[in-house]
């Protein structure tokens, strides 16, 4: 009897409630330049139910939703950047694993172009000063 | 009983810090031998205690003895012996212990090979502040050692709650004691930089030279653990996350990083001011560095700031007194740092056209990498606390920053062994670099042509290129044992970045929902579900696929068996991977969820390649360990 309760809760992951059978898998999109394109979006969306990592590799059901309505919006035609703002509307900016350029993350983007140009400046002076 | 013993320990221990840290100061300064030297034998006694403490409780988990709260929340009578006892450092308080012991074995290993000078006094006097810091965090906010008020009253005898079974497999049981060793072992070189510092007005000049060959050893040494901790942890996250990914850049792995990449800053800066006696600032600086970063990292992990995988659930108090920490360390060696600077301002030749030139640029890429780590991992924080404003810093933008840097980094180590020591005529290592440079750029062309990507022709002519550097080394100087270290670590950055770079290019990744009987096709193999069947384990029960995998080359079915586990008592649902090997690739599979009417997921990843990756973290490891052991046997020569 109990061997039976421990199958059914492994079938169903836990708490989850039986799901339907989605289509038989994940299809990529077959014009290969949308599929790129939804890639490109995958790689940088965090995915909703995990710690870190983004929707490209978590093998959880959200991800696997997440990648599922990008890959019908791209179908029906929409760009990446409206599909990209919606994402972000509905879960806020934290869901954007790469933050864009605006004035609250130059620090972020420029940083390490200027530690870059201040160890240069370092290095030349030391060379100079003989 | 025994833990009472232990109990008494620790706060003995404390005490012993105390005396470790305070006197040996104090007489070092006024030049009082008799207290100077009282750190030697602190040092000791203050590692006996704290290998009692750990002792005791180790004697508590290997009894199961639930009377005690830390056991009883962390590990669980069913668990077969070796978890029982891995899972002292498998939680916050255990864990800081588990700190306290290897900081206390660094100070025993000080008082046992340095020669009796105010120096060693000043250096063990440094650790015992860092030892007493957090002996007194642990005993305070995170003490191991407190007893059920009394178990007696539980309705029934207690089991224990478990051992959280991610972390319940061999290669990551001993995870943290080596990665506790690297960046714990960081505090020797600080230690010393701080003594060297203290001693500032009192030091002869040519003092650095001895300084550097002290450090050495020990940066050397905590290298090696650090590489090989950091290595295993990623191989960890590979097949038992169960995402297929090795490297997530998520804040716990920045932390073990960011001391990665100063320390491998430091070894290199540390033969530049050998040889050429300049950079001895940024040496000295890097040294103190180092070990902030490790005390920052840990901040960062048990504050309970950032959200992570490996982050244990933490209360405020033990965030703000980890913050107090971290800021007293950082403050005192910045200060120390800046009062003293003047003392080590360093004869100002290094030529950029010259072996050390070269290295110079890319180690001050290696400390941009470095300072972006941190900042990518503590913007979300700066700036929800400026502006209220919630972001995400991930993956693609530390690949994006990083990767260039990384280039650059790849490209220096690839030219600087033809450079001549300290002066060069440019032409002259120009006519050096020819042969290997057309080769690469050959191999570079034709990269492009077959593939048409130039991330990937970048990165993958960049490893060639260190490769045909390494051989055109060997050929022209023929094999010296002492650049033996610099050629493996070398080959094995070499190794890594190929491995990630193929892996990331060429990896084919399905996922199936179907059935028993079914099959479907990855990369060269056809995947046939054959059956599914129940399985029990000492402390889970579990589903088990069994698959078939065939390729055209090869008639006989190689079988995976993935598993879905789900764990007692906590009740967590885990997936066990099933890898296939294949020479340096591997056919990575994993049982996903069912659905009605005996459907599977089937997640499978044919991963070319990627064992290099590893393969490359060891080869660094290895040559950092090498170099050690030639350290070790020149020291024995030298000294009669």
């Amino acid at each position: 009897m109990k061997v039976w309760l421990v199958i059914v809760i492994l079938m169903l992951g836990g708490t989850q409630s039986i799901a339907t059978p989605p289509s038989k898998f994940e299809a990529p999109l077959t014009d290969s330049k949308q599929e790129n394109t939804a890639k490109k979006l995958f790689a940088v969306i965090r995915c909703p139910e995990c710690i870190a990592g983004t929707i490209e590799e978590s093998p959880t059901d959200a991800a696997r939703d997440l990648r599922q309505l990008i890959r019908d919006q791209l179908k029906q035609g929409r760009t990446a950047d409206d599909i990209l703002n919606d994402i972000r509307q509905h879960y806020s900016q934290e869901i954007v694993l790469k933050p864009s350029f605006e004035p609250g993350t130059w620090g972020l983007w420029l940083a390490p172009l200027l530690i870059l140009g201040a160890g240069g400046a370092y290095l030349i002076t030391r060379r100079k000063q003989t | 009983m025994s833990i009472e013993l232990g109990h008494f320990a620790y706060i003995l221990s404390f005490f012993v810090a105390l005396i470790q840290a305070i006197p040996p100061l104090v007489g070092a300064h006024k030049r009082i031998k008799p207290w100077a030297l009282l750190a030697t034998n602190a040092a000791g006694i203050q590692f006996l205690l704290v290998a009692i403490a750990t002792g005791s409780l180790l004697q508590a988990y290997g009894r199961s003895d639930f009377s005690v709260w830390n056991v009883l929340q962390n590990s669980h009578q069913s668990d077969p012996l070796l978890y029982k006892l891995c899972a002292l450092w498998g939680n916050h308080e255990g864990s800081m212990l588990l700190g306290n012991l290897v900081l206390a074995s660094f100070g025993l290993s000080i008082s046992l090979t340095l020669r009796n000078t105010f120096f060693k006094s000043l250096v063990l006097s440094f650790i015992g502040w860092v030892n007493a810091a957090f002996l007194l965090f642990s005993i305070l906010t995170s003490n191991p050692f407190l007893r059920l008020p009394d178990p007696s009253t539980l309705a029934t005898p207690p089991t224990g709650m478990g051992f959280n079974p991610v972390l319940q497999d061999m290669s990551v049981a001993f995870h943290p004691p080596i990665l506790y060793v690297g960046y714990l072992g960081m505090i020797v070189p600080w230690a010393m930089a701080m003594a060297a510092l203290w001693e500032g007005p009192r030091v002869r000049p040519y003092f650095i030279k001895i300084w550097l060959k002290l450090i050495r050893p020990w940066v050397l040494w905590s290298w090696v653990f650090l590489t090989a901790g950091i290595a295993w942890g990623s191989w960890w996250a590979y097949y038992e996350l169960g995402w297929g990914g090795w490297w997530f850049w998520d804040p716990v792995e920045n932390a073990s990083l960011i001391p990665w990449l100063l320390a491998t800053a430091l070894l290199h800066t540390s033969l530049i001011t050998k040889t050429t006696a300049s950079l001895q600032i940024t040496t000295i600086g890097l040294a103190l560095a180092t070990f902030i970063s490790s005390l920052f990292g840990m901040f960062l992990v048990r504050s309970g700031l950032l959200s992570s995988v490996h982050t244990f659930a933490s209360d405020p108090s033990r965030g703000a007194f980890l913050l107090a920490i971290l800021l007293f360390f950082m403050l005192t060696s910045g200060i120390l740092f800046g009062a003293r600077l003047q003392r080590f301002t360093s004869l100002p030749i290094l030529k950029l056209v010259s072996r050390e030139g070269i290295m110079a640029i890319g180690v001050f890429c290696v400390i941009t990498v470095a300072l972006t780590v941190i900042l990518g991992t503590i913007y979300p924080l700066l700036i929800e606390s400026l502006t209220g404003d919630k972001l995400s810093v991930g993956a693609p933008y530390f690949n994006l920053v990083c990767i260039p840097i990384g280039f650059l980094i790849m490209a220096s180590l690839a030219v600087a062994p033809h450079f001549g020591r300290k002066r060069e005529e440019l032409h002259l290592s120009v006519m050096r670099l020819q042969s290997p440079l057309i080769v690469t750029l050959g191999i570079a062309t034709a990269c492009f042509w077959y593939f048409g990507n130039l991330w990937l022709t970048i990165s993958l002519s960049l490893s060639i290129g260190i490769f045909v550097s390494l051989i055109k080394t060997l050929t022209t100087t023929g094999f010296r044992t002492t650049s033996a270290g610099m050629l493996l670590g070398h080959l094995g950055i070499a190794l890594l970045v190929a491995g990630a770079t193929i892996d990331n290019y060429f990896k084919e990744e399905v996922s199936q929902v179907i059935r028993v009987g079914e099959s479907f096709k990855v990369g060269q193999y056809t995947l046939t579900l054959k059956e599914i069947t129940h399985a029990k384990g000492p402390n889970f029960d579990a589903i088990k696929a069994s698959i078939s995998a065939t390729t055209p080359s090869h008639r006989e079915a190689y079988t995976l068996t993935p598993e879905r586990r789900l764990y007692h008592p906590q009740e967590t649902i885990l997936t066990e991977t099933a890898l296939h090997n294949h020479w340096l690739s591997d056919l990575y599979v994993i049982l996903g969820q069912a659905y009605e009417g005996d459907f599977w997921t089937i997640r499978t990843t044919y991963h070319p390649w990627v064992k290099l990756i590893w393969l490359g973290a060891g080869s660094m490891a290895l040559g950092g360990l090498v170099q050690f052991c030639i350290l070790f046997w020149q020291r024995r020569q030298t000294t009669p």
